[in-house]
């Protein structure tokens, strides 16, 4: 089945330049063009369509508004904004609707690898009530303390990018949707940024302070916890597998993407959770009783229940934010790493093993431990020996 | 005897009381000296206030005849002493210049000193050597005993005049600051289908050469004689693969697209780049119809969703000496005024604004009209005042239309009127002159527009 993409903008030249142009896509994508956001309504009434690349700047309907219609009567599909525009309050109404921002000029190899990666995802996650759920999200909760602080950070005058940056970087939510703005188009070149403390560096406080404060890219967590979940422990859990991830990934190779990505990768490994427990509480919680009584992992658990797990939601969420692959690849394997089909050292290898050996060390209850290392994957990248170290490495960082 | 005793008597009465009137006549005359002393103290003590005064400081009476004049008086208008010269001489000859000197106010002076003070300064041009200034002055006048005394304080304005400049220079910097986002986008929308026309035509062409080198081998076999079936398939199948009827229908729009694109953007640039010359105080040719064009191309991102823009301009129209960059800043005021009113008070499909040129006997008008919400007529009068504005602090600075006041009445003799409708339209009239005006005229208060 050919993936298929609708252009719209009010230029008729841009669409025929893409038109002629994206030729080559002709035997893998089927490819639709809509003269402004009214004629792209009408088309998408009568077909569907898998993604939409639109422009920002468009007269009556324009890119933010047509986008946010979209996100409501179609939620499952992929929505991309393709603009010259740079004036950042047009820019913050887009950032709830869009997924991923790309700034014209374009070259075709951004624009068509940028489609690939948000729709090769769909394969992986394939209820289509979670693809649908997932890809409605514009922003993940965050604790209540944090946001408000942050909050009253950014009130003051003597706010502070470094505590704004540790802030954000001790928040999952809030780091995710970091990432996603400063690693797509929305405020300037995209950057493979994966530290939230360089990406809110990279903003500075004139862009983050509207966001936070106007353009509400961060909510709090209004949600209680119920048994098995807590947002806080989330957070803590995530945090120290982040830590555990670096601490490994140093040990390999001191090379300082792949140590902050594995960092980010393990902040973010189970955001499929959150995700999941924020949004369908009752049937998470069914779960979680499932994997207690059944004394089986949380995601053999979630298969039975939801039909896939947390690390294809999460996966697919940060795939559609335009996150950079390695991470993107983290979350999704973390429990099957084999699938992944790897063969060397990754973000992914830092965190399998950091979720596994932090595991008997931040349990959700006393039940014993339910991961496993996955010997086979960690012998055919050959890092097995390495193992050992790895694991005095993780319960020492617990206790300094 | 007795006699004797008695004159002696009176005699030492005498010479008592004239040792009396002696001392007294002794006390009296110093306290004369000292009071002197005081008097010739205070008389000092003020003259050396107002030689030394920062401004310059002239006082002449009814006749022109000046009394006294100070040191930055001597400084300012370039003299060893202007003591007992006509006052109008330090001053260019116009017909403004009594009344500005000579000041007299309505009600009668019943009182021996009256002092008036003045209500605003006026410009002048000063005379200094052959040299010509702009001064500020502010003139007073007191009568003592019948005598009449104005006294005049002059200030030198040259070095506020330059200031005032480089202050016009930077705003204008600061609009072309704020253009350039627009105008960014402007050029990228083009860009972007000129590079994917000219890949589609690069990946197209690659297709075609092995097209034509198919082509080729077949002409070079029919012509020796040989087989050609086989040729033939591979170019049919060739042709099919590459999809040839598309190509033949796309090359033409790709290559004529890619044109207007180039076209679009150097526009841009070329208007830009007229917009932004440097404010100069010499006039030279201006189009004043390209003028208007120029503006208009390099604010178009701030109107496309905004307004429509009609322009009605006068083939006719000759250019004008004027100052090119001004005047540009001048349209682009007016015009940003317009969306701005257009875009907060009306939905986006019905705000017009026209633009009109006329050329008239010795002058060239210029009508802009907007379908805004107008101007309220309690604060048409001070529009053009410096410093005023509606907008929220921080968002405006109150210099747009003092600026194009300036330029337009000031540095082109020119005129600007404007007519309001509420709710319904708000109309700018400029009219300037065709022939140059000598001299750099005196700033006269924007009260004048109305």
């Amino acid at each position: 089945m050919k993936t298929k993409v609708l252009f719209v903008d009010d230029e008729a030249n841009v669409l025929s330049g893409l038109r002629r142009m994206l030729r080559s896509q002709r035997d893998v994508w089927t490819m639709e063009f809509a003269n402004g956001g009214a004629a792209a309504l009408e088309l998408l009434q009568q077909e569907t369509f898998d993604v939409i690349v639109s422009d920002m700047r468009m007269p009556a309907i324009d890119g933010a508004e047509l986008l946010m219609r979209v996100a409501n009567q179609y939620p499952h599909m992929v929505r991309l904004v393709l603009s010259g525009q740079s004036e950042h309050e047009k820019i913050f109404r887009a950032i709830g609707p869009a997924h991923q921002f790309l700034s014209k000029p374009c070259d075709p190899e951004m624009l068509i690898s940028t489609i690939e990666r948000a729709c090769g995802l769909r394969s992986q996650l394939q209820d289509e009530a979670l693809q649908k759920l997932t890809s409605q999200i514009s922003c993940l909760p965050s604790l209540p303390n944090i946001y408000r602080e942050l909050v009253q950070e950014l009130e003051s005058d003597e706010a502070s990018i470094d505590r704004i940056g540790k802030m954000i970087g001790s928040d999952i939510g809030m780091s995710a949707k970091i990432l996603q703005l400063v690693n797509s188009s929305f405020f300037g070149l995209p950057q493979h940024v994966t530290c939230p403390k360089h990406a809110v560096a990279m903003l500075g406080l004139d862009i983050i302070r509207p966001l936070v404060l106007s353009a509400n890219v961060f909510k709090q967590y209004e949600g209680s916890d119920f048994a098995g979940f807590s947002l806080e422990q989330s957070i803590q859990h995530g945090l120290a597998v982040a830590t555990a991830s670096r601490a490994i990934a140093e040990t390999v190779e001191d090379i300082s993407h792949l140590v902050d990505d594995s960092f980010i990768a393990g902040m973010m490994h189970d955001v499929g959770k959150l995700i999941l427990a924020v949004n369908l509480p009752e049937k998470y919680s069914s779960a979680l009783n499932l994997a207690d009584e059944g004394n089986i992992a949380i995601w053999e658990a979630e298969k039975q229940v939801f039909g896939t797990t947390h690390a294809e939601v999460g996966a697919h969420l940060l795939g559609l934010w335009g996150l950079p692959n390695p991470i993107v690849e983290a979350v999704a394997f973390h429990h099957k790493p084999t699938a992944s089909g790897g063969t060397c050292f990754a973000p992914l290898t830092a965190v399998h093993v950091a979720d596994v050996l932090q595991e008997p060390l931040y349990p959700s209850d006393n039940a014993p431990a339910k991961l496993r290392l996955d010997r086979d994957y960690l012998a055919s990248i050959d890092v097995l020996d390495r193992v050992e170290n790895w694991v005095t490495l993780v319960k020492s960082e617990v206790f300094a | 005897m007795a006699d004797v005793e008695l004159l002696q008597r009176r005699l030492d009465r005498e010479r008592a009381a004239r040792k009396a009137a002696e001392s007294l006549l002794e006390q009296k005359s110093l306290e004369v000296y000292e009071a002197n002393q005081k008097l010739q103290d205070l008389a000092d003590r003020t003259n050396a206030i107002v030689e030394t005064a920062a401004e310059g400081i002239i006082t002449y009476d009814c006749d022109g005849i000046v009394r006294s004049f100070n040191r930055s008086a001597k400084r300012i208008f370039g003299v060893a002493s202007g003591v007992d010269q006509n006052i109008r001489m330090f001053f260019k000859d116009n017909p403004r210049r009594d009344s500005v000197l000579f000041p007299c106010w309505a009600y009668d002076d019943g009182e021996n000193i009256d002092q008036h003070s003045p209500s605003e300064s006026a410009e002048l041009i000063g005379v200094r050597g052959h040299e010509k200034f702009f001064a500020e002055v502010a003139i007073s006048r007191t009568t003592h005993r019948a005598q009449t005394t104005f006294t005049a304080l002059v200030r030198d304005l040259s070095r506020r005049k330059q200031l005032e400049a480089r202050l016009g220079q930077a705003q204008k910097m600061e609009s072309v600051g704020q253009l350039a986002a627009g105008i960014a986008h402007e050029i990228n929308t083009p860009i972007q289908f000129v590079g994917d026309n000219i890949r589609f035509l690069q990946s197209a062409f690659n297709d075609i050469a092995e097209l034509l080198d198919a082509f080729e081998e077949l002409a070079t076999t029919v012509a020796a004689g040989g087989p050609a079936d086989c040729l033939l398939k591979r170019i049919q199948n060739q042709s099919e693969i590459v999809d040839l009827p598309f190509l033949r229908e796309e090359f033409p729009g790709a290559i004529q697209q890619s044109i207007q694109g180039i076209e679009r953007v150097a526009t841009i640039v070329r208007a830009m780049k007229d917009f932004s010359q440097p404010a100069s105080e010499s006039k030279s040719s201006v189009d004043i119809n390209l003028a208007i064009q120029n503006t208009l191309d390099v604010s178009r991102n701030l109107y496309r969703d905004i307004a429509v823009v009609e322009t009605f301009l006068d083939t006719e129209l000759k250019p004008i000496p004027g100052l090119a960059g001004q005047l540009n800043q001048c349209l682009l005021n007016i015009l940003t005024n317009a969306f701005e009113a257009i875009r907060d008070h009306h939905d986006l499909k019905t705000g017009q604004i026209s633009i009109t040129t006329r050329k008239l006997d010795d002058c060239v008008e210029i009508v802009i009209e907007d379908n805004g919400p107008g101007i309220p007529t309690d604060i048409r009068d001070r529009i053009f005042d410096p410093f005023f504005t509606t907008k929220e602090v921080g968002k405006g600075t109150g210099q747009g239309l003092a600026f194009v006041y300036d330029v337009i009445v000031n540095k082109h003799d020119g005129a600007i009127h404007v007519q309001s409708t509420a709710g319904q339209s708000t109309t700018f009239i400029i009219s300037l002159p065709t022939v140059n005006s000598p001299e750099p005229r005196e700033q006269s208060h924007a009260h004048a527009a109305h």
